[in-house]
């Protein structure tokens, strides 16, 4: 089920009034757990089966981890779940990459081998999933989480509708323990939480979707789009992914507040960021700290010398790209992002301290900068291939000066999705630059009800009026 | 909870009023292009067996010459076609419903229908127009609809907007651009005011699965029909060689597998449905008038050939 349709509406308006109905809170986590596994089988009811497997390896590993005290057989049980996990999405994620690879390099060595035919089918948001019932298992191992016996609010706390299928990636020690405990319904935090709700079906109906034309006009033909047009577009992909990506955040955490629960913060206004370092405390935030956590420290860190912190960094990320796909375009996305920390890693620019709500000593400079740069990465985000993308750079570069290149963007300008396109993008702007000091850009609790309600009003028509025709998934959906 | 449950019930009333407000200037429906489906409905109980049932979606609707079949067979024939996102399942249980002993059908595609479930909002038009249509929809029909709920409200909410001028751009999607066959004829000697052929993308590898499950209903499709004594063929309907270069693999995949099964004959195999460009109208689907007299020739002579019927 997506969120941004009206069976979602409906959806939550039932589990709601069932979910608070339920007085006791082994009921509500029953409720959220069946509610769950109907939201995720809404796409394919096979998919069900996958992750209660998975839920339940890592359930049981818990459990044998409390009782187990040698330090053999608990690395073993761990072993047992880093296998599981990693092996369903290895054969899931990248078997169809790999294989690939494999037939590439055999016929470059002159071997011949049957094409592999076997294609198998990407479940709905199993890097998510996996990646936060390997990371209960991981914490329960290192002693910093205990486990837990009551399955229901395990089978809950993996599956929870609210973040399954793009998180924010929750950890153990943060939302567990919310299960465990009785959840009281709190009117402020509910309002609150239906306004990030709504926040977020404009971000992705009335921004993403419609930025996404523009996107996917210019890269769905690199060859025929001139360098300044796939310029525009990848300022475009850039808010498109942007606003589609924190727009199923603000959805997953308001409706999380709905039900009594607090989801970490995974976007706090990133692209006002002035440097690299900045911007990946702002960006998917959950996923970064994860990496951060379970990857860049036990690598060494940064308490290692500048070239093994620096060769921390680049592996870091490159997994990381390779976590988002299973393609040389994430991976060389993960390089340049990865790079991009290097200077202020290694001493050689000045770090920023900034807080969200600040504006950078150095002026605007510094945001654009990253800015640019973050967009050199979205350049192998967006291309369907490692060729396609280099030669969108080559294009970007070589017709910078080409007055002809620049009469598409012109000719796109004089059309409604091109028009639309600078707009939404200023306009997203000026609500986050006016908002940035909050949690999100519809905290408008303090003014007088009836401009909230005017605000609520307006967001609702607009989104209902001039929301995108289709129904276009979310882009992390394929992640 | 209970001042919660009071706000929020107050601002959906809120709302709603607005709703109802836009609800009293909409403009309907009866006049739109998928409104002549009551006409094609109307056409069936008017009309017994032996009929030939054209079933499809736009491509059929714009690409089929009646008058020239029904002078050049023993049959009546009804042009179904209408959308191709009314999906697969309603143009199948719509077809499935109306036949009788004594007819024949001709099923006729666009490659979308073998790429995924096209069901879309004209579907809700659709029922909108004719609610009895409700019961050719498949279960998974009723998901899609409910999950494009929002979408569907969007196309009301701007055709309230736009009051009476909402049909009035298109007069060749309405539902007066039909003849009395259920063929499109508006479009007849003119030329179209904007061009969107919508080429597919390439396809390099062709994704069995919704084929598969295409073809699977087809032929469960055909064993009933013939189960009610009604014959039934295929046929792919023409495209534009760009879109034949875009799609050919898919095309080959759906035929062989067609053929292989056996149970849904084919009279116009894919590599002979590739017409130039200047037979189309607006869309690589919507043949001119040239072009439709050209393909129903073709049906023509392949139909007599199936049927021993004399040239």
């Amino acid at each position: 089920m997506t969120f941004t349709t009206l069976t979602f509406v409906l959806f939550l308006a039932v589990i709601f009034t069932v979910y608070w109905s339920a007085k006791r809170c082994e009921w509500q986590n029953a409720v959220i757990a069946l509610a769950s596994y109907a939201f995720y089988g809404w796409w394919d009811y096979r998919f069900c089966a996958l992750m209660l497997a998975s839920s339940l390896v890592d359930f049981f590993v818990g459990l044998g981890l409390g009782r187990a005290r040698r330090g053999g057989s608990r690395r073993g049980l761990l072993l047992v779940s880093l296998a599981a996990n990693l092996g369903m999405l290895g054969f899931f994620k990248y078997f169809n990459f790999f294989a690939d690879q494999f037939e590439v390099l055999a016929n470059a060595l002159g071997w011949r081998v049957d094409p592999i035919t076997l294609r198998v089918l990407l479940p709905v948001g199993i890097s998510f999933y996996t990646f936060q019932t390997m990371s209960y298992t991981i914490d329960v191992y290192r002693g910093q989480l205990k486990p837990t016996g009551r399955i229901i609010a395990y089978l809950a706390y993996v599956s929870s509708f609210m973040q399954l299928v793009a998180g924010p990636i929750e950890r153990g020690p943060h939302l567990l323990p919310q299960f465990l405990n009785p959840r009281r319904f709190d009117y402020d935090k509910a309002v609150d939480g239906c306004r990030q709700v709504l926040w977020g079906f404009f971000k992705k109906l009335v921004v993403a979707d419609q930025l996404a034309v523009v996107a996917d006009m210019a890269y769905g033909d690199v060859g025929a789009s001139s360098g300044p047009m796939l310029a525009f577009a990848t300022v475009c992909f850039a808010f498109q992914i942007y606003c589609d990506f924190s727009a199923y955040s603000d959805i997953a955490i308001g409706t999380g507040r709905l039900f009594g629960f607090d989801l970490m913060r995974n976007f706090a206004y990133p692209y006002f960021s002035p440097s690299m370092g900045v911007f990946w405390r702002r960006w998917h935030i959950s996923l970064s700290t994860w990496f951060r956590d379970y990857v860049y420290v036990p690598l060494g860190g940064s308490r290692v010398r500048p070239m093994r912190h620096a060769f921390n960094i680049m592996l870091t990320f490159v997994i990381s790209g390779l976590w988002h796909g299973a393609s040389w375009n994430f991976i060389v996305w993960g390089a340049i992002m990865g790079a991009g920390l290097l200077p202020e890693a290694l001493g050689v620019t000045k770090g920023s301290g900034q807080r969200a709500g600040d504006v950078p000593a150095g002026g605007i400079a510094p945001i654009v900068r990253t800015f640019a740069y973050v967009c050199l990465g979205w350049v192998f985000f967006r291309a369907a291939t490692l060729s396609d993308a280099l030669l969108a750079l080559q294009k970007m570069v070589v017709e910078v000066i080409d007055p002809a290149a620049w009469a598409a963007v012109g000719e796109l300008l004089d059309e409604k999705e091109g028009r639309a396109a600078p707009l939404l993008i200023g306009i997203i702007l000026a609500i986050e630059w006016a908002m940035r000091r909050h949690a999100h850009p519809c905290s408008i609790g303090h003014l007088p009800r009836w401009k909230r309600w005017v605000v609520y009003s307006v967001l609702f028509w607009v989104t209902i009026i001039f929301g995108s025709q289709g129904q276009m998934q979310f882009i992390y959906f394929r992640f | 909870m209970l001042r919660f449950a009071r706000q929020l019930g107050l601002f959906i009333l809120i709302q709603a009023c607005v709703l109802a407000g836009l609800a009293a200037v909409y403009p309907g429906r009866a006049n739109g292009y998928i409104a002549a489906t009551l006409d094609k409905h109307a056409m069936i109980a008017a009309h017994q067996p032996p009929r030939l049932f054209l079933v499809g979606g736009s491509n059929v609707a714009f690409g089929i010459d009646s008058p020239a079949l029904d002078d050049a067979l023993p049959y009546r024939p009804i042009n179904l076609g209408l959308h191709a996102n009314v999906g697969l399942d309603f143009l199948l249980a719509e077809a499935l419903a109306c036949v009788e002993r004594g007819d024949v059908v001709v099923v006729s595609l666009e490659s979308e229908h073998f790429r995924m479930d096209t069901t879309g909002v004209t579907l809700a038009a659709l029922l909108e127009s004719r609610p009895r249509s409700a019961a050719y929809l498949s279960v998974r029909q009723w998901k899609a609809l409910l999950d494009q709920g929002l979408s569907v409200l969007r196309v009301y909410v701007r055709r309230s907007l736009k009051g009476k001028d909402a049909d009035r751009e298109r007069e060749i999607y309405g539902r007066g651009a039909f003849n009395g066959y259920g063929d499109v004829v508006g479009h007849h000697g003119d030329t179209p005011d904007h061009r969107d052929y919508g080429f597919s993308k390439p396809i390099e590898e062709v994704d069995p699965g919704p084929a598969d499950d295409a073809i699977r209903k087809l032929n469960r499709f055909a064993l009933a029909c013939r189960a009610a004594g009604v014959e039934v063929w295929y046929e792919f309907p023409p495209i534009p060689p760009a879109e034949y270069q875009a799609v050919s693999a898919l095309l080959k995949y759906v035929q062989d597998e067609m053929t292989r099964v056996g149970e849904m004959p084919v009279l116009v195999g894919q590599a002979e449905a590739v017409y130039p460009l200047e037979l189309f109208f607006d869309t690589k689907y919507h043949l001119s008038q040239k072009g439709k007299q050209q393909r129903t020739a073709v049906l023509i002579d392949r139909i007599r050939a199936v049927t021993d019927l004399d040239p």
